[in-house]
């Protein structure tokens, strides 16, 4: 954990890019949540199938069963 | 070069991500604050379990930094002869769900909130669950802090018995932290931790467990034949407790994302991984690597794979041994997923736009072994998506 928080801060650290160096991080493929729709239909069909939750999965309703 | 300049505003407002740190000059170019969408999602097994899961979205931009209302609406249309249910006399099944889901979230400033509620509702299972949500710069768009927190209330009926014969509960709170830092003009990274809490009933009603004596194992050994869904029934007691879980989890995940866009190659490079820990006993890692490769101004191509390896919660056996019947184990289970294996997945994805329109496909197989699960040693998954997005 507390390397987990120094990772963080070292993160907050980094140097700021410009809106004009901003284009490929704008591309839809750099989305660092994809599209949210779709990542909740994928990512409540994973959380079926797994024993983990968490982390970039969501979830949904329903019980889930087999 | 004010030319180039508006151009570039242009391209940078093409960005989707609801926390991908953005500018307030997009505003300028902001295209419609309508979007819709259709998906649908395809799953089938060799447990003779199919799923179609369609599903249709839309979605009101109230500003460029994610502020948006949007409605969703899920149905699950699941068709099921699984064995952890059909061996213990339960016939195939057929059973459909609806899920709605709803979200307004408000740009002020460097911050949004958001508010998030979402229902649903099946034969023997009833779900309410309320979110909020916090989306901060930390006095730059280069670094998002996100906090969410959920509730979620759920009620399990067994189906085709009256409520009151059989009504259970199980309520779930998780709690999020994420931060996702612009490194370069070209890479970006995140992590999440997750923490989630429940309380209340986690058996699936049908569940029941096979029973054996030390005397019965002892006798399949020498038998020659390995217990498995073949024979088991033919050495278990007679007796099939219900499945018994302990009432209370404590789970926790962390999730580290790495993207990076190769400009002269047009790929667009993302790794993650998840540590997964909780007091069941269950330790998981998930490993994911992806690639999407603009092959043209319209069409993207993809691929992905998912590695996936969890050990088994503390109370987990293969066969639970007793002495006779009226000796239970206090936990006992036949769920795979607390069982330990490991899971891979390939897969591919081919994408399609011409604005407004913009259109998927993905495919993916996934192989899962099992160590130590009585009904089967492996299990082979087809899982497509497909969907269809109108942005104006």
């Amino acid at each position: 954990m507390r390397a987990a928080l120094a990772f963080v801060l070292a993160l907050s650290g980094c140097a700021t890019t410009q809106p004009w160096e901003r284009e490929l991080l704008a591309k839809p493929a750099m989305a660092p949540d994809g599209d949210p729709d779709r990542e909740a239909l994928r990512h409540h069909y994973l959380g079926t199938r797994e024993g983990a939750v968490g982390g970039f999965g969501g979830g949904g309703g329903g019980c889930g069963c087999n | 070069m004010r030319l180039q300049l508006i151009l570039l505003l242009a391209l940078t407002s093409t960005a989707v991500a609801q926390e991908a740190p953005a500018d307030d000059a997009m505003e300028a170019t902001e295209p419609s604050p309508w979007a819709a969408s259709l998906d649908a999602l395809v799953y089938a097994d060799t447990d003779a379990v199919q799923i179609y899961s369609p599903q249709a979205s839309v979605r009101y931009r109230l500003d460029p930094d994610g502020g948006a209302v949007s409605a969703r609406a899920t149905v699950d249309v699941i068709s099921a002869a699984s064995v952890d249910v059909v061996s213990q006399a339960t016939p195939h099944f057929d059973e459909v769900r609806y899920q709605a889901d709803l979200a307004a979230s408000k740009a002020f400033g460097d911050h949004t909130p958001g508010l998030a509620y979402r229902f649903s509702i099946e034969p023997d299972y009833l779900s309410h669950g309320i979110g909020g949500s916090l989306q901060s710069r930390l006095g730059t768009p280069d670094s998002v802090l996100a906090l969410g927190y959920d509730l979620t209330l759920d009620t399990v009926t067994r189906s085709g018995s009256p409520n009151a014969a059989f009504e259970e509960s199980l309520t779930t709170h998780t709690a999020n932290i994420g931060l996702t830092q612009v490194l370069s003009s070209r890479s970006l990274v995140r992590l999440v931790y997750t923490f989630t809490a429940q309380n209340g009933y986690m058996e699936k009603v049908y569940r029941h467990v096979p029973l054996f004596t030390a005397a019965a194992i002892a006798r399949a050994q020498a038998d020659g034949v390995p217990l498995g869904l073949d024979n088991f029934d033919q050495y278990r007691l007679s007796e099939r407790p219900p499945e018994e879980v302990p009432d209370r989890r404590l789970r926790h995940a962390i999730a580290l994302r790495a993207m990076h866009y190769v400009p002269s190659a047009k790929v667009a490079l993302r790794l993650d991984y998840q540590f997964y820990v909780d007091d069941w006993g269950l330790l998981a890692h998930v490993l994911e690597p992806s690639v999407r490769w603009q092959v043209s101004d319209r069409v993207e191509l993809g691929a992905f794979a998912r590695g996936y390896r969890q050990n088994a919660a503390s109370f987990w056996r293969r066969t639970y041994v007793v002495d006779d019947a009226g000796s239970l184990p206090e936990y006992r289970t036949a769920d795979r997923d607390l069982s330990p294996y490991t899971a891979m997945t390939v897969g591919g994805r081919v994408g399609w736009s011409n604005r407004p329109w913009s259109f998927y496909v993905e495919s993916s197989v996934v192989q899962t072994f099992y160590d130590d699960f009585l009904y089967r040693d492996r299990l082979t998954a087809l899982v497509s998506q497909v969907g269809v997005s109108w942005t104006p």
